[in-house]
């Protein structure tokens, strides 16, 4: 047996944090710091999140800066170890083994998260295929499930433990509009004795779960606030007409037929009320 | 909670067998065998020992490759620690099965495990050096080494002698590969 080392479970730092793939730069200089909670991360393809992700979850190293996660040092490779054990990670469409079931798979992770009491792991490992509603296909190889419950298994594989931190990305990608609000019930709960962070596309999922919300683009956080202030970034700056403005910064038709337009809006324009969307919009999009 | 390593390894020993790809091994194998029993009348080259060492060798290394380790990636029992355990099971599998192979197939009598050994760990050492995109190009080394010994070692003169170590000095081949198996242990 090893001594456990005393973490603190909704600490987490990041200091000038920069990770380069060959000349890009993929993070450039992320500083920020969270007190437990759910956060959100947006951000368009390539903006660097799954690579902010993976640095938070221990399995990437930085090239520049610092990062604590729970009050330890993941450069260390006990206080990483450390870590682990208190981290949940659901990687960006991970690959199962399609041979096991869910319950030999969840199981399978449990044992590598160091769940070495048969009876107890195996109680574990219900539990959070239950939570996940998947107690009903836990018997089922993993190869005949649809892609919702097989991202489930993984998502079930992260909360293991019930862990201090998770660090989710993409979490929703292939769950129904059902299976979306079970899972909110989940991040809600983990956050509440924890951190969340989790990464999506989906900016009404961050508007119902997260109270704060990160925007990357460019390897870079160009918004860290509540969804209302950025939703807020867009008011008075969107408007409706009958034709795209060449003076937007973007310009989107509408279900309706007509054109929202998304910049300084001209002399006389009927101004709309800004969604979350819109301030995303106009965030990610100033950079590029 | 914390565990002991080997308590954690003993657990995962059995999902960890049933989650490698064993079909590359059984396959290469069987067409080793099916080989030799067709041709088991031909004059012995050196070709069918070689080639039985190269392919055990790389289907082993292939066998190695793991499907769930972006899933895993975050657990406290870190990849070096499960490669090397997945290494143990194929060993451990891969070594009786040469061993049979020695007992059915004539040609391949008078070679040790030890030159299987060598090739595989080299391809091994191979994927924990390999920059990312060209970690799947592993399993091939056992097979370009013994090709090049075969084709290319006369032309090369005394440098070509290393291209022979596989089968002359494993033991030399082993050691290195290990040790460069264990430098790279966190990559």
């Amino acid at each position: 047996m090893t001594t456990a080392t005393a973490i603190q479970p909704r600490h987490l730092e990041v200091r000038g944090l920069t990770k380069r793939y060959g000349r890009i730069e993929a993070v450039d200089d992320i500083s920020l710091s969270l007190n437990g909670g759910l956060v959100g991360l947006l951000g368009p393809n390539g903006a660097g999140k799954t690579t902010l992700l993976r640095m938070l979850a221990t399995v990437l190293a930085p090239d520049a800066g610092s990062l604590r996660l729970l009050g330890l040092d993941p450069s260390s490779p006990r206080h990483r170890v450390e870590i682990r054990r208190n981290l949940g990670y659901l990687p960006q469409s991970p690959d199962l083994y399609p041979r096991f079931t869910p319950l030999e798979l969840v199981d399978y992770v449990a044992v590598l998260k160091e769940h070495t009491h048969r009876g107890r792991r195996q109680a574990e490992v219900v539990r959070v295929l239950t939570a996940v509603g998947l107690a009903g296909v836990m018997h089922r190889r993993i190869r005949t499930l649809s892609s919702g419950q097989q991202q489930r298994v993984a998502l079930a594989a992260a909360l293991l433990g019930d862990p201090a931190l998770l660090v989710l990305d993409e979490p929703a990608t292939g769950l129904d509009p059902e299976q979306r609000l079970e899972l909110r019930s989940l991040l809600a709960a983990g956050a509440a004795h924890g951190t969340v962070v989790l990464s999506t596309h989906n900016t009404a999922e961050v508007a119902v779960l997260c109270p704060r919300v990160l925007v990357m683009s460019g390897g870079r956080i160009l918004f860290d606030g509540t969804p209302a202030a950025l939703r807020e970034r867009a008011d008075g700056m969107v408007w409706e007409d009958e034709v795209p403005d060449p003076a937007a910064l973007r310009s989107w038709m509408t279900a309706e037929g007509r054109y929202r337009n998304l910049g300084s809006p001209p002399h006389g324009a009927t101004r709309c009320a800004a969604t979350l969307d819109d301030g995303y919009i106009l965030v990610a999009g100033r950079r590029g | 909670m914390t565990a002991a390593p080997a308590l954690v390894l003993a657990g995962a020993t059995w999902p960890a067998a049933r989650a490698v790809t064993w079909a590359p091994v059984i396959v290469a194998d069987g067409a080793l065998v099916l080989v030799a029993a067709l041709t088991r009348r031909a004059p012995e080259d050196g070709t069918m020992p070689a080639l039985a060492c190269a392919t055990t060798a790389a289907a082993c290394v292939f066998a190695l490759h793991d499907r769930g380790e972006v899933l895993l990636a975050a657990v406290p029992t870190g990849p070096m620690r499960r490669r090397l355990h997945r290494l143990s099971i194929v060993v451990a599998v891969a070594a009786p099965a040469w061993l049979l192979m020695r007992a059915v197939m004539p040609g391949i009598r008078g070679v040790g495990v030890l030159p299987v050994l060598a090739l595989m760990t080299a391809g091994v050492a191979a994927a924990v050096w390999a920059p990312s995109p060209a970690v799947g190009g592993a399993p091939a080394l056992p097979l370009l080494w013994v090709t090049a010994d075969s084709v290319v070692s006369g032309s090369l003169g005394p440098a070509g002698d290393v291209l022979g170590w596989w089968r002359a000095e494993p033991w030399i081949v082993l050691v290195s590969a290990l040790l460069a198996i264990l430098a790279g242990r966190h990559r």
